[in-house]
């Protein structure tokens, strides 16, 4: 059993000898020998183990011990020596690493002690001058070549090397000068290390070319300024332009203002001229019916005259006739009487006809008298007769002493009007009432009919001339404005009331004098 | 009957296992490794070794070259697997 456990692992242990003799032929390492060194004892330990166990060399028995005591640091040893070379194997990695992003980068990094001596630059740093870089080593780094060309800039460099002993970081912009003589922008920053005892020990210089960047700037700062000052004259411009618009908007303004006050001037005098053109037509269309009247009161005055002394001629006529009957007739009393009488009334009614048509037609217009309102009221109705009688049912209730003081054919041509438009107003059968009544202070007539009616949107318009609601052969519409005209004169006041279709009732009031003086 | 030897080989081999283990404490990834394994085994043989004078001998001295054989054959895995070196 003990044998072949020692066979066993001579066996294992040969393997591995020959393999490590292999490696070591692939690569020599010195690691390897010790390894082989250790592996070869423990293996050669066996070898004798298994000679003493099988007898054929008993006396092995003193070399195995001493191998014993020999392999067993040996491949601790082997063990050390991996791991030291493993730990070598990182660092050189870790250099190798280091060193490829150091020489490899664009930007400028070396390393200063912490006085500010150059200690290292990268390739870049280098490469950027034409000095030799490790001739430079030791010097301080405001004296090294990157700094020469600029006694500010080296200035600049010691402030800033004094922020990174106080212990933080400085970041500014510099110059440097290029092999070509060229100056170049570059963004620098210096970082301090501390040891572990919080000491500083080294500086990290780190610089950048930013000229393109710095010259992009500068350009466009430059572009800047120059839209600024563009912007800054068209502004100016516009402030300008802008005081001249607002001067010229204020003159349109007051140009405007102007013209509202002389457009609404103009109004007033359109609507002055309008209202002045419509008095005036009033009052030629007033002119023209008083020719009218005027004219007419002259035939009438004229056909009046002429008309009585033919009358006269028939009445004294008719009374000898009467007077000769009377006595030579007799027996023939009966037969003439009758027709004698008809003669009479027809003459009376003719005289009747003659004296209102001579009231109506006075010409003296401005000669006033007194007045009685109820004589003219017959008067009227006597002239209006053909057009009432046979239909209407006229209703008077006269006041005693309705007299006023005026021109007696105006009033007669007023009221005539009134109860004119009265008897129009009964289009069939219907009745008119004719009231006066007498105050002290004022004489009224009230002519109430049962006609039409006048519409409530009509009511405030029926003194308006021209307007009327008559057939156009009826009216002129210029009757109530003269009548309206007429009683005003006579300090008299006229007003209408109606309620479609129970009819109208219109109301003239004169003030009574004789009343108020007898009072 | 103890050896002078092996005692020798012993105390060496207690104060080679110390910075051993020194050394596998600032790299504990060595403990893993059948090498380590071999070392402890080639250990565990000697204290054995010294024992089967005293108790036990047959048993002992079996186990003694047992713990040689595993060793041998960790040792082999080892180098087979070149865990050592890391090449």
């Amino acid at each position: 059993m003990i044998s072949a456990l020692n066979i066993f692992s001579f066996i294992a242990l040969t393997t591995a000898v020959v393999l490590i003799i292999a490696r070591l032929y692939k690569k020599p390492n010195k690691s390897l020998i010790a390894v082989l060194l250790a592996v070869s004892l423990l293996s050669l330990s066996e070898f004798t183990n298994i000679l003493e166990h099988l007898d054929i060399a008993p006396e092995t028995d003193d070399w195995e011990d001493l191998l014993e005591i020999v392999f067993l640091p040996l491949l601790i040893l082997s063990l050390h020596i991996g791991m030291l070379e493993e730990e070598l194997n990182k660092r050189l990695l870790s250099e190798s690493k280091f060193e490829a992003i150091y020489n490899n980068a664009f930007t400028f990094i070396g390393l200063l002690d912490h006085e500010g001596r150059l200690l290292d630059a990268n390739d870049a740093s280098s490469k950027s001058i034409e000095s030799n870089i490790t001739g430079m080593y030791g010097q301080y780094f405001w004296d090294t070549p990157w700094w020469a060309h600029d006694e500010t800039e080296q200035q600049k460099l010691k402030a800033a090397i004094r922020i990174v002993q106080s212990g933080k970081i400085s970041h500014f912009q510099t110059t440097h000068q290029s092999k070509d003589g060229e100056i170049v922008y570059i963004d620098h920053s210096l970082t301090p290390v501390f040891d572990h005892e919080n000491k500083l020990i080294f500086i990290i210089p780190e610089g950048r070319n930013v000229t393109q960047l710095t010259l992009a700037l500068k350009e466009l700062e430059q572009h800047k300024n120059t839209l600024e000052r563009l912007v800054e004259e068209k502004t100016e411009e516009l402030n300008a332009a802008l005081t001249i618009s607002k001067q010229l908007n204020d003159k349109l303004y007051n140009s405007n203002q102007q013209l509202e006050q002389s457009n609404l001037e103009l109004k007033r005098q359109s609507e002055y001229l309008q209202h002045t053109l419509t008095q005036l037509q009033a009052a030629q269309h007033q002119l023209i019916e008083s020719e009218k009247m005027a004219s007419l009161g002259i035939l009438t005055a004229g056909v009046a005259h002429e008309i009585n002394n033919p009358l006269n001629f028939i009445m004294g006529g008719v009374t000898g006739i009467d007077l000769y009957a009377s006595e030579h007739l007799s027996a023939h009393d009966e037969g003439i009487k009758q027709p004698l009488q008809s003669i009479y009334s027809g003459i009376n009614r003719i005289s009747k006809i003659v004296k209102s048509l001579n009231t109506y037609s006075r010409t003296d217009n401005f000669r006033t008298t007194e007045c009685n309102i109820n004589s003219i009221m017959d008067d009227c109705l006597i002239m209006l007769q053909n057009k009432w009688k046979h239909r209407i049912n006229m209703i008077k209730r006269y006041d005693q002493d309705a007299i006023i003081e005026a021109n007696e054919g105006r009033l007669h041509q007023a009221f005539l009007n009134l109860l004119n438009n009265a008897v129009q107003a009964i289009k069939e059968m219907g009745e008119i009432e004719i009231i006066t009544t007498v105050t002290p202070a004022d004489i009224t007539t009230e002519i109430r009919d049962n006609g039409i009616g006048i519409l409530p949107e009509n009511l405030n318009k029926i003194f308006d001339p021209f307007f009327t609601t008559k057939e156009p052969n009826e009216g002129t519409g210029l009757g109530l404005s003269i009548t309206r005209k007429i009683i005003a004169d006579y300090y008299g006041t006229i007003n209408y009331s109606s309620n479609t279709p129970e009819g109208t009732i219109v109301k003239v009031v004169f003030p009574n004098f004789r009343g108020i003086k007898d009072a | 009957m103890i050896q002078p030897e092996e005692v020798i080989n012993l105390i060496l081999s207690i104060v080679f296992i110390i910075y051993l283990l020194y050394l596998v404490k600032s790299n504990s990834r060595s403990l893993k490794t059948f090498w380590f394994l071999a070392i402890v085994m080639i250990f565990i043989s000697q204290i054995f070794t010294i024992l089967e004078g005293y108790f036990l001998p047959e048993l002992f001295n079996l186990i003694e070259h047992f713990s040689t054989c595993l060793a041998s054959v960790a040792l082999l895995l080892s180098v087979y697997k070149r865990e050592l070196f890391w090449i």
